[in-house]
């Protein structure tokens, strides 16, 4: 315990020291702040410091259990602001993650967590009100952030590519599937139309539509829900992406279809081996499906985990009353459920404490005023919290 | 702690849904519309409610679920079919009866909606949205209307004070109490919910499956609870239908089905649903059916399912199966189960 405690105070001097001296270096060049990653200049507001965090924390670098490949997305102190005519409204308030190569990470939360901004802000798709600021967006090499538009249109599409929510409202009512998925096709991999059309074939049948041939020349609305869903997907893989954002993609489906589509993402991953982001609200799916998760309230990362310690020792309250609230398919319990009284806190507000302190029932006099960094939790994960509520933990 | 709250429903049926039909036709040319067909939305459900008694209806999208209620709470002209519903000691038949002779019985059959943005009119307060039924049918009025408001936005845990803000002030959750406040402002012997917890997270939606658990309790209401989230149907529902392309494929006592289910419809769909459990996830093994569901415009002579059922016969594609006895009170509509009795309604 008082190991710990040391711990946490030395860590605390260091962001202090840190703090300090960004200030002192007067708002070193931009390009500076990106490329050094040990000076986050904006660590303050509780921004997750994760190097900091892994290194006071003697964690190795990549957990050993499951071989990972390399880091393909790295993320440090994503900021994402709208300016509202009612105030500053802080969407993602310093996420810092990794992607590695060739795994599935489940970003959970319920609506208005920051889950989709935080992609968003990844693929350089927010605009006016919003302002994205990062210490670093690194892809393979390249930073994302400040990238003119024309390179980031390299990026965007063929090495990362997204899934959108609603497949009914994401496809061109006037265009073919055919073209749509040969547009891409033909843009970045610079094809022929009837090149691509061929290729475009070749991913309907890769996802699982039966009569590509066939159905490549027909409309969106010939399409069920699923095949739709199924036509996104062959259209975000089209240019070969080494990362896959799926935001939401089976939450507008039915169960039935959402079994076969997660089942056609963890083919596909296995396959090509690329990284894949799974948005979503539903525990369950990432249970199946995600080999990581971040659990994000308010914009924050409360919790960041291997799937499994995530449902067997939860480290921040938030997940653990998640997980609580849920009934179960499994079991006739017809006890009441716990829910989360209250709501999740406005987020034009500036943060003193931890953003789930109202409605945490492990809450402690001091969680009103410091904001919970994130810190080790067990072997392999990370929490944003500052109580030893869990025992296990 | 986790006490039970699962109450006995009594044996008394206050509802018989025979043979419902709720057929839209689909019309082809200008001058001279004639009929080519019809989505047959619901076709030929049956199913009985008992006071005080949750039954789930649940299914995919574009099933049947919502139109059913709709239907039985004479919302859409149900094409034929019968709806009986114990009105004190007498049988009323529902279907057919026009709005007027629908109003004194709306009164015991209330409704709540899916989406608590768009069933709340905007420009009413939260006083007049609850206390309107209670105007309508001229129950109360003045300080005892405003009283009776109080009372029911304390029940379903609003603060009264509110009485006077708009419904855009309010969270999801908050408003989706004010819509069973509404509902329960005539003191209705059934509520039909319609997917009453989908639009809301998943924190917010435990908070109101409690409210609707704790109501049911203390009012001895029946609910025919339709969603599509099998396991919040499961926790709060006593008996179970699965719908698939308009028809009750299975009906059964909630624990029954989801731990013996029978049609190989019901499989997949219990099959299909992750649990948050990675241990159990990956230990399961799963249904996937291929393929989607058929339209619900082609008249079949089989069995509707049979174009995706993994355990299909000859026999599916010519016979149409009835709903048969498999065990008390579980009822499938399979081929592979022809020796129960068929169910009577």
């Amino acid at each position: 315990m008082s190991r710990k405690k040391r711990r946490r105070d030395r860590q605390q001097k260091k962001v202090e020291k840190r703090k300090k001296k960004a200030q002192t270096s007067s708002r070193s060049s931009r390009r500076q702040a990106v490329v050094d990653v040990s000076t986050p200049s904006v660590g303050d507001k509780g921004g997750a410091d994760l190097e900091n965090a892994r290194g006071a924390s003697k964690l190795p670098s990549k957990p050993t259990k499951k071989t990972r490949g390399p880091v393909i997305l790295k993320v440090r102190n994503l900021r994402t602001d709208f300016h509202t005519p009612n105030g500053v409204v802080h969407a993602v308030q310093g996420m810092s993650f990794d992607l590695h190569k060739g795994e599935i990470l489940g970003i959970v939360g319920e609506s208005g967590s920051g889950k989709s901004v935080t992609n968003l802000s990844l693929m350089g798709l927010i605009r006016k009100p919003g302002v994205v600021t990062a210490d670093t967006l690194e892809f393979d090499g390249q930073f994302l952030q400040n990238l003119p538009d024309a390179q980031m249109r390299k990026i965007r599409g063929k090495r990362i590519a997204m899934i959108f929510q609603d497949p009914m409202t994401s496809l061109n009512p006037f265009l073919t599937v055919g073209d749509q998925i040969a547009e891409s096709l033909e843009l970045h991999e610079n094809m022929s139309t009837e090149q691509a059309i061929k290729k475009a074939t070749s991913l309907l049948e890769d996802v699982g539509i039966p009569d590509p041939a066939g159905r490549v020349h027909q409309y969106p609305h010939e399409f069920s829900g699923g095949m739709r869903q199924r036509v996104m997907i062959a259209m975000a893989l089209a240019c070969d992406p080494e990362i896959l954002i799926a935001d939401e993609p089976t939450t507008a489906l039915d169960v039935t279809i959402q079994a076969q589509i997660l089942e056609l993402l963890k083919r596909l991953r296995d396959q090509r081996g690329m990284a894949v982001i799974l948005i979503t609200h539903d525990l369950g799916v990432v249970a199946g499906s995600c080999d990581r998760v971040i659990v994000m309230y308010a914009g924050r990362i409360a919790e960041q985990n291997e799937t499994r310690p995530i449902f067997k020792n939860p480290g921040h309250p938030y997940t653990a009353a998640l997980l609580k609230s849920i009934p179960r398919i499994d079991s006739s319990g017809k006890g009441e459920l716990h829910p989360i009284e209250g709501m999740p806190p406005d987020l034009s507000k500036t943060l003193v404490g931890c953003p789930f302190e109202p409605r945490c029932e492990h809450r402690e006099a001091s969680c009103k005023t410091t904001i919970p960094q994130l810190q080790a939790h067990g072997s392999t994960g990370l929490k944003a919290c500052d109580v030893a509520w869990n025992k296990k933990g | 702690m986790t006490k039970a709250v699962k109450s006995k429903s009594s044996s008394e049926v206050i509802l018989k849904v025979k043979d419902l039909n709720m057929h839209f036709p689909v019309t082809a040319g200008i001058l001279f519309r004639r009929e080519v067909g019809a989505v047959r939305a619901v076709n030929g459900v049956s199913f009985k409610l008992h006071k005080g008694e949750v039954l789930g209806l649940v299914g995919e999208s574009g099933c049947g679920k919502s139109t059913t209620a709709r239907a039985i709470l004479q919302l859409y002209n149900p094409t034929s079919g019968s709806v009986k519903y114990k009105h004190g000691e007498n049988w009323t038949e529902l279907a057919g009866r026009s709005a007027g002779g629908m109003r004194p019985l709306r009164k015991n059959l209330q409704m709540i909606f899916q989406d608590p943005y768009a069933s709340l009119n905007p420009r009413m307060t939260v006083g007049s949205i609850i206390g309107e039924p209670l105007k309508i049918y001229n129950l109360a009025e003045g300080d005892a209307l405003r009283r009776r408001v109080q009372d029911l936005m304390n029940e379903v845990g609003l603060d009264p004070r509110f009485i006077k803000r708009y419904p855009h002030e309010f969270s999801g959750g908050q408003r989706q109490r004010i819509g069973i406040a509404r509902a329960l402002a005539l003191d209705p012997d059934v509520i039909f919910c319609d997917e009453p917890v989908s639009a809301l997270d998943v924190s917010i939606q435990a908070q109101i499956i409690n409210l609707l658990t704790r109501l049911r309790r203390e009012r001895q209401l029946s609910y025919v609870f339709i969603a599509h989230d099998l396991s919040v149907v499961r926790h709060i529902s006593d008996r179970v239908a699965v719908m698939y392309l308009g028809k009750i494929v299975e009906i059964a006592r909630e624990k029954d089905l989801y731990e013996n289910p029978r049609h190989p419809y019901t499989k997949a769909l219990l099959s299909a649903i992750p649990v948050p459990d990675p241990d159990i996830e990956a230990k399961r093994e799963r249904i996937i059916l291929t393929g989607d569901v058929p339209s619900p415009s082609v008249e079949r002579k089989g069995c509707d399912f049979a174009s995706r059922c993994p355990s299909v016969e000859e026999q599916c594609y010519s016979e149409i199966p009835e709903l048969r006895r498999m065990e008390t009170a579980h009822y499938a509509a399979c081929h592979l189960y022809p020796d129960g009795a068929i169910m009577q309604v």
